[in-house]
């Protein structure tokens, strides 16, 4: 067991270097503070304040996480939820990593979507019920937490952002694949799509033969490369060309070849 | 491309900073700490001082960093066994699959709070034992089943790759092997005969390039004049 007298002594030294970062804190909270609680800690503490026994000031300590027990229950409703979100994440690890390196667009899971912008939207106003807190050890939980929100928030707009350049780059092939878009995309998908058509009227297309104005022509529309090697990831034992391969084993392959078998969630892209 | 690669580098740093490490923190918290963006907990705690416990690589950096908790280095990235694993790796002709697939990242997030300058010494010389040895498996094969199978390319195994070997060799291979793709079709065209029949749109296909207003004009005025 820790000696709690040692270890507040040995915060008490590292409270000087919390001192800095505490410096651009909002002092909103901390005249207050420090007339109700005197808390050890308390980066606003004045120096003209007499100073509580160190007894006290463990009390005081101790009440206080107590009372703290519920700062994990705030953000979840109960155990199934923080198992719900660990899932959560996989799945949008698991699409952020596919789309990054699969040269069609993928499909949209809308619910993941979903889920995720609601999870992100409740901590984002956690963390701010928390601005003013004093306790250096609290603190550092809303900061793990804002790290961990920002890490979740890079994940999820990567994603939509590689989704977007997809569209962008093969813009017309992409009126095929609108099952796999979500609503905002497929609204995107048509203003660029006006805009690209504009644009291309306006410098080229009007001023050429009538005969060569469409751009609906199938030798027109650019298609994604289908004949791209890729690394993969067999996730179970497959048979491939006559060959079998263990679960566990890398291949390079077309990424035609492995379509099928990424649908079924039997290979992984790996780059 | 040199940008991509310089993002695939950060992304790679990025996933492996999920990877659950030891640490030993010096400060207690009696109540859990939710976390979203772990793949295997779901949430971290409590911290009891003097207790080894698994947090993800970025929260143990950043303990580390305010002098709150102390990182246990993995077994895997002792000296010794990196060593071991030099040895075995310089001896086989497959890539060994006993490391961690970002076994890289991780010792390089880690090396501020390791003791001996040495495992960074190791760890780069097996780096580049195992990204040689990726470079001399594909030269072989491709002198050798290559000419077989007619340009064809055949399926390539190799278990056991980890993130910085795909990452330095794997953009260049890509393009080795669309361009490798794209030359080959053009030579079945040209054997066939067959220009503008459906070997056109597949060799058109097999090579692409981010089009352009240019690439389109071209297009326009190649059917203006056949």
């Amino acid at each position: 067991m820790a000696d709690l007298y040692n270890l507040l002594g040995e915060l008490d030294h590292r409270e000087d270097e919390e001192q800095d970062f505490f410096k651009g804190r909002p002092s909103a909270a901390g005249t207050e503070a420090t007339a109700e609680q005197s808390e050890w800690g308390s980066p606003s503490r004045s120096p003209n304040e007499a100073e509580v026994p160190l007894v006290l000031q463990q009390a005081h300590r101790d009440k206080d996480i107590g009372a703290e027990e519920d700062f994990g229950q705030d953000l979840l409703h109960g155990e199934e939820d923080m198992l719900v979100e660990n899932d959560l994440y996989t799945k949008l690890h698991r699409h952020w990593f596919q789309e990054r390196h699969c040269p069609e667009l993928l499909e949209f899971d809308e619910d993941m979507a979903q889920d995720i912008k609601t999870h992100l939207e409740d901590r984002r106003d956690w963390v701010e019920q928390q601005e003013g807190v004093t306790d250096a050890v609290e603190d550092l939980m809303v900061t793990l937490t804002q790290m961990d929100t920002d890490r979740v928030k890079f994940v999820f707009s990567d994603w939509l952002t590689r989704r977007l350049a997809k569209i962008e780059a093969h813009p017309l092939y992409m009126r095929e694949q609108i099952d796999h878009m979500s609503d905002g995309e497929l609204r995107y998908l048509k203003s660029y799509g006006e805009l690209y058509e504009s644009h291309l009227r306006n410098t080229v297309l009007d001023h050429v033969p009538e005969a060569w104005q469409r751009l609906d022509e199938e030798n027109m529309i650019d298609k994604p490369d289908y004949d791209s090697y890729h690394f993969w990831l067999a996730k179970e034992a497959i048979d491939k060309h006559g060959t079998h391969h263990e679960k566990g084993t890398c291949l390079v392959a077309k990424y035609k070849d492995m379509r099928e078998m990424m649908i079924e969630g039997k290979v992984d892209l790996q780059m | 491309m040199a940008s991509r690669k310089f993002n695939l580098c950060h992304e790679a740093s990025f996933c492996a900073e999920n990877t659950p490490v030891t640490v030993v923190p010096s400060f207690s918290y009696k109540s859990t700490l939710p976390l979203m963006s772990s793949q295997r907990q779901s949430s971290v705690g409590p911290f009891v001082a003097g207790m080894p416990m698994e947090v993800p690589l970025w929260i143990a950096k950043v303990l580390q960093q305010r002098k709150l908790a102390q990182i246990q280095i993995p077994d895997w990235l002792s000296p010794e066994s990196l060593t071991a694993t030099l040895t075995e790796e310089r001896q086989e002709n497959m890539l060994t699959d006993t490391l961690p697939f970002y076994y890289f990242e991780i010792a390089r997030s880690l090396q501020w709070a390791m003791d001996s300058k040495s495992t960074m010494i190791v760890l780069q010389d097996l780096a580049n034992v195992r990204t040689d040895k990726i470079r001399s498996h594909f030269h072989e094969m491709s002198k050798g089943d290559l000419e077989k199978n007619e340009g064809e390319l055949p399926e390539i195994t190799i278990t056991g790759i980890c993130s910085i070997e795909l990452n330095t060799v794997g953009p260049f291979l890509q393009r080795a092997f669309s361009d490798y793709g794209y030359l080959t079709k053009s030579q079945k065209q040209a054997a066939g005969g067959d220009f503008e029949g459906e070997g056109n749109t597949q060799g058109s296909e097999g090579f692409k390039r981010p089009s352009s207003l240019g690439s389109r004009l071209l297009k326009l005025r190649k059917k203006a004049l056949s």
